[in-house]
């Protein structure tokens, strides 16, 4: 239940919400917001990419790309769970543990 | 806001958290103007308010899935992100315009509207822009407490967990702002 303020005033609240109305467009708002989303959901890989780098090093990444470029290919964003990775270039079966869709986990 | 707005806010931001765009669509359309309203009046200026609305609605995407419908109002969530980002901002036009770099709070957008037709209508606007002068003038917590209330439509808990502080303490700056508002001619009645 919402419960009126103390010395609530509807008439000075009236005016202030008069006075505090600007024009606003909530589409072109919401096409902004999404054009960022999908701009970062396209920066993901990237970002997975560099982020990888940075924890390996870069000749152990390029090392581990040559080697395996599908285990690779998929890689879960930097700082996840290693000993998962680890499993999974032990059994060379990523699907098993990324499953099919992995949105976002394929380096461009 | 009624308990049927806030299930289907709650709704929408269950959707968003599964990645549907037209959720956040109908999310912006129903709070994007109240969000804007309140920056534009807190910050001084509309074109701040936009930034700020919209890099909140990024982060009601990019969080949606940790929204906890047992823990807070989603009005209350969607305002919390915004406020805090206001905040932010405020802080920063405080700073550039100590530093003498421009900008700073309430520095445009009292005389924005085109011009009016009557004399009824050159009242109304007097009287915003006396409204607007006068919200100007409170400190920036009473000013940001009594444009959730009024603008926002929180209620005392509400406003309490997007401030961050006691409803005890909400009461007293919306007693205080309205009084300074009454004081400086605003009606009350």
């Amino acid at each position: 239940m919402t419960l009126p303020h103390p010395d609530q005033d509807d008439a000075l609240d009236r005016q202030i919400r008069a006075a505090a109305q600007v024009p606003f467009d909530d589409i072109a708002v919401t096409e902004a917001v999404l054009a960022r989303v999908h701009a970062e959901r396209r920066a993901a890989p990237a970002l997975r990419r560099a982020g990888w780098t940075a924890r390996v090093g870069p000749a152990a990444f390029a090392a581990l790309l040559l080697a395996t470029p599908f285990v690779v290919a998929r890689l879960p964003p930097a700082g996840f769970d290693e000993d998962a990775l680890l499993i999974e270039l032990a059994t060379g079966d990523p699907a098993a543990l990324f499953g099919d869709a992995n949105p976002g986990g394929v380096i461009e | 806001m009624p308990p049927a707005q806030e299930s289907a806010d709650a709704a929408l931001l269950g959707a968003i958290a599964q990645g549907q765009d037209a959720a956040l669509g109908r999310l912006v359309a129903r709070h994007g103007p109240g969000l804007t309203a309140v920056a534009a009046r807190y910050l001084g200026n509309p074109s701040d308010a936009e930034d700020v609305v919209q890099e909140a609605f990024l982060r009601v995407w990019q969080n949606a899935a940790r929204f906890d419908p047992t823990r807070a109002k989603a009005s209350t969530w969607i305002y919390a992100i915004a406020i805090r980002l206001c905040i932010d901002r405020l802080r920063k036009l405080k700073l550039r315009r100590i530093l003498g770099l421009g900008g700073g709070p309430g520095a445009d957008d009292l005389v924005a509207d085109p011009a009016p037709a009557t004399e009824q209508a050159l009242a109304g606007r007097q009287e915003l822009v006396l409204t607007r002068k006068a919200l100007a003038t409170l400190p920036d917590r009473q000013r940001l407490a009594i444009l959730l209330a009024a603008v926002g439509g929180l209620d005392t808990h509400g406003i309490a967990e997007t401030l961050d502080i006691s409803p005890g303490a909400v009461e007293q700056l919306l007693v205080r702002a309205r009084r300074t508002l009454r004081s400086l001619g605003l009606r009350a009645d």
